[in-house]
Parts: C-alpha cells; structure tokens; sequence
C-alpha cells in the first residue's frame, strides 16, 4: 500500500517543525513583543547590556595590560598609528580643498580683466618650485608688473630658505591669481580627466570594504 | 485487555527526502556568504579614509542631466541596492539613462573612534560631491539616500542646497519622538551609550544587528528558515536570490564609536533634527532650509524606520515641491523584494524624469 502525499509530509520532521511554527508563529511573536516593549524588558535589557560591557571592558583592559607588560604593541597603539594617517589625509583633503577655492576665484575672474598679464602667467609655476624660485627666471618674474608677484610665491615652497614675508596672501592681484591658475591648471589636484582615467573596479564577488 | 499499537516510523523514502531538503538548506544557508552580489561593473572615482565613491559604468552616454548620488546606511553593505542582476535598483537607475554614484562607508576600525555623523555629511558627502561635480560636468545631483543614509542625505540638503537639486528619501527616520520599539530599547536611563562607546572604538556589527532582529525575533530567527524550507519544495525557487539577501542581512558593519553616540544621543534621544536643534561644525541643520524637490517614500511595516518616523518630512521642508509614496511592504522589502521592481522603482524612475 503506497502512501498518499499527505502522510509522507506529515512523516517528514521538518513537516512537523514547519506545522509547528505556524501554528504558534503568532502567538509566540505577540507574547514576543508584549514583554519586549514592557518597561521591565527594557530595564532588565539595559542591566544586562551594562553588565556585559563591564565584563569585556575588564578583558580587554587585562589584555591590555598583558600586551604592554610583554612589550607588545596593543590594539591602541595600533589604532594610534591609524589615526595619524587619517589625520594626515584629512589635512591633505583641506589643503586640496583651499587649492579648489583658490581655482574657483580665478576662474571667476572676467578673462578681459586679466590683459596683459595674462603671457605672464608661465612665471607662476617657475615662482611656485622652490629651487626654481632661487634661479633667473623667478626673478625675471618678480621684476615684471603683476606677473612678478606670482614669482615671488616661488620661495614660499620652501619656507626655511625665505623669508615668512615673501608668502603669499589672500590679497593676490587677479593677474597673479591667473598665473597661479596656469600653474595649478598644468598639475591638476583632481581633474575631471583624471578621474575619468580612473581604473574600472571588476565586479568584485564582495565590495570594497566588506 | 487492551494492546498498545507498535509505533509507526516513516518509510525510507520519505525519511531521505528529508534528509536531501535539510541538506539543501544547509547548503543554501552556509553558501550565502559567497553569493555573488553587487556585479554592476563600476569604476572607483573618489576615495577618503574607508570610504569610496563609485560610479556605475554605462554602455552608453546618460540621457538624464542630473547625476544620481546615492546615500547608503553606515551599517549595512552598499550592495543592497545593487543585490543582483534583475533585483538591483542600479540596474534599474542605469536602464533608465540615470549617471549613478555611490558612496560605500566602507568598514569602520578603532582608528575611526571619532568619526562622527556631523563629519560624515560635512567632510565625506562634500567632497564625494564635488567629485561627482567633475566627474559628470554637473553643478547639481539628485541626492537619494537609504534609511540612515537618507538621515544624512536630508542634513546634506540642508546645508549644502546649492549642490542638491533634488532629495529623495528612502525609508529615512527623520523624527524620532517616537520611533517604536527601537526608540524604546535606546531611550536615555536605559540605554548604556557611554558605556558602550568607553568600552568599544567601533561598536561590533553584532549590536545594532541584534537590535533590529529583536524588532521582529520570530521572523527574524526562525522565520527565515522557515520560509526557505517551503521554497526549496518549489521548482522555481532562486536559491541564489535567497542567498543574496541572507548575506546581506547578516553582513553588517561596525558603527564608528562617535558616529554611534552621535546617532544615538542626538537623533534617537534628543531628537534634534526635528526639533531643529542640530549642529554641525557650527552650523544649524534645519528641514526648513531644504528648498529643492522632495520626494519621501516610506514603508507601511516598517520597523525599523516606523511611520512617525518618516513621515514628518513633506510636512517640514520648506519645498513647494514635495510629496510621498507609500509602499505596502518593510524596511528592506520595498527596496529589493520581489515587488520592488513593479512598485516601487518605476515610481522613483517617473519622479525623477519629471525633475531632471
């Protein structure tokens, strides 16, 4: 005699386990809910929670302790390095942002009001490399009208060789701005062409980072 | 005198059809964490500390003007919204002709301590921005983010209107006053945060992803199981789907410790957003100040991001432009369930052909 489909599944013991769920899934999920969400559920969450934390605090203290005692790097100091590196690469974010807005106002500079001091511009780049400000043509720049300023932002790269005075400041006439433009433009931060030469990732089987 | 029947035992066949389902389980749950997931090809544009900006490579020139910059949680994958090939709501951008960016949070160590949110949308969103600025020639992008990730798109909008030309929320809580069971577990009195964040740099994953499991346990732990047990008996039944959504849900990620504190303290406890009390590097976070196109779309079982919590937003910015879509389903399903791609993704589509 051949079974029928439904006693064979009702033979099956995961038949059983699923009938079993179905049956209770509700009730078990609103007797769930109801003492989760009471305030003692809450409190006593909390406690344990605490209590935990104070354990895993204590052991990771210990190991702490262990790792200095054994001369060791902990996970600290490993953080610490870690740290220091993406500190830097913040600072490095905020100088190329302050590059960005540097850009930004010379691109707004109406092309007319630049004139003749546009050809000047070349000085910029040759004033911005430490070395080259030491050198003729920096000073060629410097002895030229608008252009000349741009040149004098040369020694300013490398700051122990020149005086503090001879740095830049916010109050860079539009031409010389258009110079630092040419300079900057040669050796973009992020250029759009840059970016777009950037290598396609391959579809990975995880993402980055996971 | 009565006899006790003999006990009767399932036959050999049905005992080893049994056998095979558990066995297939097993291998349905133990590969997942090997399911292929996010396979739209994309190109790395931007990158900063653990984060990476992506954009999703096109066969052909976008045929919208406005790139889309999507916003994901810090706690889960990017991948949810690239699941697979035929439930990834990428694809779905990319067919439509949308320029796609992303921003991966990558995985937080103990060096990110004191990566708050406050330096996620004013350090991160920025310059990611700006990348996406050069890379697609527009000033402005349609900002859409992801449950936390929309928390953040929202401030982002805020204090950077000039950038955004449209925000699109997706399940994103943005009042906290009453955020369900959630708000409850992580209310102040209860809710060790300084212990928590004293004791872990980076909060394990295993935290918040207990805490939203537990919002819905049954389902979440046995459930799940369940459900795979009566699919396995279909014939049409993608397993490799079911594992793609297992992995992601059990694939979740560090929260960096400021961030964490942040999150809690400021938004669940203190509800600031709301109240229009938020800072950030001394600057006011307002809804009022979101000007642009809005478009909020919420789930009606959500639990994880419940009503009250999302609906708030239509009503406070100041947008002419704004309204909501409201979707039968939870937090993850309307994304990504099998509905998703009838419901939902030609709705977003539609809104944003309307606001390019």
């Amino acid at each position: 005699m051949t079974k029928t489909q439904d006693q064979s599944r009702a033979d099956d013991p995961f038949e059983t386990w699923r009938q079993l769920y179905d049956a209770n899934e509700r009730a078990w999920t609103e007797a769930l809910e109801q003492t989760m969400s009471s305030p003692e559920f809450e409190e006593s969450s909390g406690k344990m929670l605490e209590t935990m934390l104070a354990a895993q605090k204590s052991v990771r203290d210990n190991m702490r302790t262990y790792l200095e005692t054994m001369n060791v790097p902990t996970r600290e100091d490993i953080a610490r390095l870690g740290e220091l590196v993406v500190g830097l690469e913040e600072k490095i974010d905020q100088v190329v942002d302050r590059l960005d807005t540097v850009e930004d106002a010379i691109r707004s500079v109406p092309a007319g009001a630049t004139g003749p001091a546009g050809p000047r511009g070349p000085a910029g780049p040759v004033g911005r490399t430490g070395p080259a400000g030491k050198t003729g043509p920096a000073g060629r720049a410097g002895t030229t009208g608008h252009a000349g300023k741009a040149g004098r932002r040369g020694p300013a790269g490398p700051a122990g060789r020149s005086s503090t005075a001879q740095r830049p400041t916010s109050t860079i006439p539009a031409a010389s701005l258009k110079a630092a433009a040419s300079a900057t433009a040669a050796k973009p931060v992020a250029s759009v062409k840059s970016v777009k030469r950037a290598k396609p990732v391959a579809p990975a089987k995880r993402p980055e980072g996971a | 005198m009565t006899t006790t029947p003999p006990p009767v035992w399932p036959d050999a066949q049905t005992l080893w059809l049994s056998n095979d389902r558990a066995l297939e389980m097993a291998q349905a749950v133990l590969g997942a964490a090997d399911a292929p997931v996010g396979l739209t090809p994309k190109e790395l544009i931007w990158r900063k500390n653990k984060a990476r900006l992506y954009r999703y490579i096109r066969s052909e020139p976008a045929t919208h003007q406005t790139p889309i910059f999507l916003v994901l949680p810090l706690i889960n994958r990017s991948y949810i919204l690239d699941l697979r090939p035929g439930a990834s709501f990428v694809e779905f951008l990319l067919g439509q002709g949308h320029d796609v960016f992303l921003i991966d949070w990558g995985t937080p160590a103990d060096e990110d301590q004191a990566l708050d949110v406050t330096a996620l949308v004013t350090r991160y969103l920025p310059r990611a921005a700006k990348a996406i600025q050069r890379a697609s020639g527009a000033e402005q992008m349609t900002v859409l983010g992801y449950c936390i990730g929309g928390t953040l798109a929202a401030c982002f909008a805020a204090l950077y209107p000039e950038i955004t030309r449209n925000l699109v929320l997706l399940t994103a809580p943005l009042d906290f006053s009453d955020a369900g069971q959630f708000g409850r577990m992580t209310a102040r009195g209860i809710f060790p945060i300084q212990q928590i964040t004293d004791t872990f740099p980076t909060v394990p994953a295993q935290l918040p992803d207990i805490g939203t499991k537990l919002l819905n346990p049954m389902a979440s732990y046995v459930g799940t199981y369940r459900q795979l047990y009566e699919k396995l008996g279909v014939e049409t039944f993608d397993v490799r789907g079911w594992q793609a959504m297992y992995r992601w849900v059990n694939d979740s990620v560090p929260f960096a410790g400021a961030a964490f504190h942040q999150w809690i303290v400021e938004f669940y406890q203190e509800n600031r957003l709301a109240r229009d009390e938020l800072e950030m590097e001394g600057r006011q976070v307002r809804l009022s100040a979101i000007h642009c196109p809005v478009l909020n779309i919420a789930a009606s079982r959500d639990q994880i991001a419940p009503r009250p919590t999302t609906s708030v937003v239509t009503k406070r910015v100041a947008s002419e432009d704004a309204s909501e879509i409201l979707i039968e389903g939870g937090h993850v399903g309307i994304v990504v369930g099998r509905s998703a791609s009838r419901d939902l993704w030609p709705k977003v589509g539609a809104w944003l052909d309307s606001h390019d």
